[in-house]
C-alpha cells in the first residue's frame, strides 16, 4: 500500500471512479438511521400496541414515583435528615489539578511569567467557570504535585495544603481569594464586560462563613497579614521537608510580588475605571462621590 | 438570481447611486429565478456606520433610550457614539442607593471578624461548660461502678439462695407426699407455711438454749438488754 | 475510469446509452448505481498536472503540514473560448483533499433544507370546526349510538384527531465544525471528480450570454455551472451574461454552500475565491473554542 500524501486517503481514489456526487445520491451511513416503530399497525399490534393487557400499564396513568399503592411509602416512613440541605445553593469550585496546570504551562497556553489568575486560566481554556451554575472559582488540588515544577504567581479560590506546598517548593506564590458572582463573571470574560461600557465593579468581601478561610495564613488567604503568611510558608516548608528558594535577589521577584487589592478584580485596573476597547482608552472617574464609593 | 440579490445587497451597503451605474440593464430583466439556492435575507445590518438611535424619535424602541444602552453604545463605538462619558458612571442618587444596599448587606471586614470572634467565644464557652460537666461526672464514675458491681453481686447471691431454698422445699415435699408437687398448689403452700412455723419454733428453741448456755457460762450475770431485742 | 470503461454502448445515432454491468452493480451501494435508462454524453477527465512547465500562479498562503503535499490543478481563463491553461495553482490539502464522507454531505444538505423550513400545514380540531356544541340526540332511548358532538373526529365533517398544528419550525443547527467539514468535502469531491475549475478572474470580453454558453459547452463543463468569486463586486459582463441563465449562476464565496455546489455540475472558482475559502475554512482547524460570540474581539484566536 502506497502512503497517501493527502489526508483524503483511500476515499479520494474511490470517489474518482464513482459517478458525480449530486443531491440525488447522498445518504446517511448504512445503519445510522433507524425508522421509528409504528405502533398499532398490522397483525398483532392493532389491539394492544405492545403495551400489555389493561390497567395502568396500558393506559399510561401510572401513579407518582414512590407511591406504594396507598401504604405509607418509604420516603415518608424514613425521617428527614439534612444531608442534602441547600444542595442547589452550595457554591461549586471546579477542580484544577497541578498536573493540568503544568500541562497548560508546558504547552505554552499559560504564560508563567505573568501572574496567573482566573482570567488567564479561562482564556487558555484550562478551566470552564459558569457563575450561573453557582461556580465560585477553581480549587487547586494536589494531583500531580510531585511533577509540578513551574514558578508561578497563582491566584485560585481554594487550595489544598499539599498543592500550596508544591507551588511554594518551586519558589512560587499562591493566594486564595474570593470573588463574588458578579466580579467573577467580569473576571472570566473581560471582553464582553468592557464592551458593555460599564465601570469595573468593586470586588465584594466574602460572606461571613468564608471569612475565616480567607483570613487564615495557612490557606494563603488574601485578607490575612503578609507577615503571618511568611511564617506559615516557613512552617509548611518544615512540615513538608523542603527549603524555600530565595527569590528576593532574582528578577522573578517583581512577578512574585504582584498582588491584587482585596477590592480589585484585574491587575492594574482599579474599580470604577471604564475600559474602552475601541478607543483603547481607560476612563477614570473624577467625581468625588463616585471615587469615594469605588475606593471604600 | 444570486447575482441580482447580491447586487441588491451591495447597493444597500454602498448606497443607491452605485446600482444604476453598475447594472443599467438589470432592471429590465424579466426572468428572475433563484437557481443557485443562495437566497440570503437582505442584511438589515448597518455594518459600515455605527447605529446611533435617535432619542427624540418615536420609532426608537424604549430600551434603546436607556442609560444601559448608551453605555453599550459607548463600549461598542467609543467616543464616536457621541455618548457623554459621565453617563457611564452611576448618578448620585444611584450611588446613594448602592451605598445603602452595601451597608445593609455587606458589613465591613472588622465587623465580620468581631462577629466571628463573638461566635467563636460562645462556642468555646459552651464547649468548656460541657467539658467541665463531663469531668465532674467522670470523677463520680469509679464509686458508681463499684456500687453497681456490689449490688449486682448481692442480687445474684440472693437469687442463688432463693433457688436453693426452693429446691430444698420441693425435695422435702416430694419426700413427704411421695410425688412431685406443683409449687403453686395449696398443699405445697400449706406445707411451706408449716415448715416455716417449725423452723421458727426451732430457731426460738435454739435461741433459748443459747441464752441458757450463756447464762450458765456467765454464772447468773444478767444478759444485755440489746441482745435480746 | 475503470467504471466508465465497462459501460456497454448501445448505438442509437449519437446518443449513448449508459448501462453498468452486473458485476459492478453488485459492488456499488445503491445510491451510487447508475440507473439503466440514463442517457448522457461520455465525459473525458482531464489529466491533472504532474510534470508541467507552466508557472505556478498561486502558492498556498497558510502552511502545509510537512507530511502532506499541496494538490495542483490548472488555471484557466474566461477571456477567450479556446485559450490554453495559464498555469498551475497549489490547493491546500486540508481543504481540497479531505476524506470524502457522503454521510456528512447528507447531514449538511438535510440541515440546509430543514433549518429554514417552516411548515404551515394546519388542520382544524373538533374545537375549531364550527358548530358541534349541542348533543345531537339523547344519550338513551333513541336506539342510536351515543354521541356528544357532530364535530367529533369519527364524524364526517368533524375535526381531525392528530393532524398537523402548524406553523411548525424545523430549525436546528449542525455543529459549526460539521458544516465546515461539509464544505471541505464538497470542494474535495468536486476536485477529485474533475468538476472543479480554477480561473484567474471573471473578466469576459462581452456581456453576451451566448459567449458563456459556448465556452461552457466547448470546455465540456457540463449542464450547469456555478461561478464563485470573492469580494462584493462582480464584473459587469459576467453578471449580465448570467442574469437570464438558469444553468450558469454566480455566487459570492461568502454564500458558497453544499447544496449549491452539489446541485451544479461543475464549480468555477477564481483565484481570489480559492484564497478566501482556504483562509476561512482552515481557520476552523486552528481556532480555539469560543468563550463568547465571535463578533466580539478576541486576542488569542488566529
Amino acid at each position: 500500500m502506497s502512503v497517501s500524501k493527502t489526508t483524503g486517503g483511500k476515499t479520494l481514489d474511490i470517489v474518482k471512479s464513482l459517478p458525480r456526487i449530486t443531491l440525488a445520491n447522498l445518504r446517511p451511513n448504512p445503519g445510522a438511521k433507524k425508522d421509528d416503530k409504528r405502533r398499532g399497525r398490522g397483525m398483532h399490534g392493532g389491539s394492544k400496541s405492545g403495551r400489555g393487557h389493561k390497567g395502568e400499564r396500558q393506559r399510561g396513568n401510572r401513579p407518582r414515583l414512590g407511591f406504594e399503592g396507598g401504604q405509607t411509602p418509604f420516603y415518608l416512613i424514613i425521617p428527614k435528615y439534612g444531608y442534602n440541605e441547600g444542595h442547589s445553593r452550595r457554591p461549586q469550585y471546579p477542580p484544577l489539578s497541578l498536573r493540568r496546570l503544568q500541562h497548560l504551562i508546558d504547552l505554552g497556553r499559560l504564560d508563567p511569567s505573568q501572574p496567573i489568575d482566573l482570567t488567564q486560566l479561562v482564556n487558555c481554556r484550562g478551566v470552564t467557570i459558569q457563575p450561573l451554575k453557582r461556580d465560585f472559582g477553581v480549587q487547586l488540588v494536589e494531583e500531580g504535585a510531585d511533577l509540578f515544577c513551574a514558578r508561578v504567581n497563582l491566584e485560585v479560590q481554594i487550595a489544598s495544603e499539599a498543592a500550596i506546598a508544591a507551588v511554594e517548593r518551586n519558589g512560587g506564590v499562591i493566594t486564595t481569594s474570593y470573588y463574588d458572582p458578579r466580579s467573577l463573571a467580569v473576571l472570566i470574560k473581560p471582553v464582553p464586560f468592557f464592551m458593555s461600557g460599564q465601570p469595573i465593579p468593586k470586588r465584594m468581601l466574602p460572606s461571613e462563613d468564608l471569612v475565616p478561610y480567607y483570613t487564615d495564613p495557612n490557606n494563603r488567604g488574601y485578607l490575612c497579614d503578609q507577615e503571618k503568611v511568611k511564617a506559615a510558608r516557613l512552617a509548611l516548608a518544615q512540615k513538608y521537608g523542603y527549603t524555600l528558594p530565595d527569590v528576593s535577589t532574582e528578577t522573578a521577584c517583581e512577578l512574585l510580588a504582584q498582588r491584587k487589592d482585596p477590592r480589585q478584580i484585574f491587575f492594574g485596573l482599579s474599580p470604577g475605571w471604564v475600559v474602552n476597547l475601541v478607543d483603547k482608552k481607560i476612563l477614570k472617574p473624577t467625581d468625588q462621590k463616585v471615587l469615594q464609593y469605588y475606593n471604600s | 438570481m444570486a447575482a441580482s440579490l447580491l447586487s441588491r445587497r451591495t447597493a444597500r451597503v454602498f448606497g443607491i447611486s452605485s446600482i444604476n451605474s453598475l447594472l443599467p440593464s438589470l432592471s429590465q430583466c424579466v426572468i428572475l429565478q433563484q437557481v443557485a439556492g443562495y437566497n440570503p435575507k437582505p442584511l438589515r445590518l448597518n455594518l459600515k456606520t455605527p447605529y446611533i438611535p435617535d432619542k427624540n424619535s418615536e420609532k426608537t424602541p424604549e430600551w434603546q433610550k436607556t442609560v444601559k444602552y448608551d453605555r453599550t453604545l459607548y463600549g461598542k463605538y467609543g467616543a464616536a457614539s457621541g455618548v457623554d462619558p459621565v453617563k457611564l458612571w452611576p448618578t448620585h442618587e444611584q450611588l446613594d442607593e448602592m451605598i445603602a444596599e452595601e451597608k445593609e448587606w455587606h458589613p465591613p471586614l472588622e465587623k465580620m471578624l468581631e462577629n466571628i470572634a463573638v461566635k467563636e467565644k460562645e462556642r468555646a464557652e459552651k464547649r468548656l461548660a460541657r467539658e467541665k460537666l463531663i469531668a465532674a461526672n467522670m470523677a463520680k464514675m469509679p464509686k458508681m461502678v463499684a456500687d453497681w458491681k456490689r449490688e449486682k453481686h448481692e442480687a445474684k447471691k440472693k437469687q442463688k439462695e432463693d433457688k436453693a431454698r426452693r429446691d430444698r422445699l420441693l425435695a422435702e415435699a416430694r419426700e413427704r407426699f411421695g410425688y412431685a408437687l406443683d409449687p403453686r398448689s395449696p398443699k405445697f403452700l400449706e406445707m411451706v407455711s408449716e415448715i416455716e412455723k417449725e423452723e421458727k419454733k426451732k430457731r426460738k428453741l435454739l435461741k433459748r438454749r443459747q441464752k441458757e448456755q450463756q447464762q450458765g457460762l456467765a454464772g447468773g450475770a444478767p444478759p444485755p438488754p440489746a441482745a435480746t431485742s | 475510469m475503470m467504471f466508465r470503461a465497462t459501460l456497454v454502448i448501445f448505438g442509437r445515432g449519437t446518443v449513448t446509452r449508459l448501462m453498468s454491468t452486473v458485476s459492478i452493480d453488485s459492488a456499488l451501494p445503491s445510491n451510487l448505481r447508475l440507473p439503466s435508462n440514463l442517457i448522457g454524453v461520455p465525459r473525458e477527465k482531464r489529466i491533472l498536472p504532474s510534470d508541467s512547465d507552466l508557472p505556478v500562479l498561486r502558492k498556498c498562503e497558510s502552511e502545509v503540514p510537512s507530511h502532506l503535499a499541496p494538490v495542483q490543478t490548472w488555471v484557466e481563463t474566461l477571456r477567450d473560448r479556446d485559450s490554453k491553461p495559464l498555469g498551475l495553482v497549489d490547493l491546500h490539502p486540508d481543504v481540497f483533499t479531505v476524506p470524502v464522507r457522503i454521510d456528512i454531505l447528507h447531514a449538511v444538505e438535510v440541515w440546509q433544507r430543514n433549518f429554514k423550513r417552516i411548515s404551515h400545514a394546519k388542520v382544524k380540531t373538533r374545537a375549531e370546526v364550527s358548530g358541534g356544541g349541542k348533543k345531537p340526540w339523547n344519550q338513551k332511548g333513541s336506539g342510536r349510538a351515543r354521541h356528544g358532538s357532530i364535530r367529533s373526529p369519527i364524524w364526517r365533517g368533524g375535526g381531525v384527531a392528530h393532524g398537523p398544528r402548524g406553523p411548525t419550525s424545523y430549525y436546528y443547527m449542525l455543529p459549526m465544525k460539521v458544516r465546515v467539514q461539509g464544505l471541505k468535502i464538497a470542494l474535495t469531491s468536486k476536485l477529485a471528480q474533475d468538476y472543479l475549475h480554477i480561473v484567474d478572474t471573471l473578466e469576459i470580453p462581452t456581456p453576451d450570454p451566448q459567449y458563456l454558453q459556448d465556452l461552457v459547452a466547448h470546455r465540456k463543463w457540463g449542464d450547469s455551472v456555478l461561478i464563485v468569486d470573492a469580494g462584493e463586486e462582480f464584473p459587469e459582463n459576467i453578471l449580465q451574461a448570467t442574469a437570464a441563465s438558469k444553468t450558469v449562476n454566480v455566487i459570492p464565496a461568502i454564500g458558497l454552500n453544499v447544496h449549491s455546489m452539489l446541485k451544479h455540475e461543475s464549480l468555477v472558482l477564481t483565484l481570489e475565491a480559492v484564497k478566501f475559502l482556504e483562509k476561512k475554512l482552515l481557520w476552523h482547524d486552528s481556532r480555539y473554542t469560543p468563550l463568547y460570540p465571535f463578533k466580539l474581539p478576541y486576542t488569542d484566536l488566529p
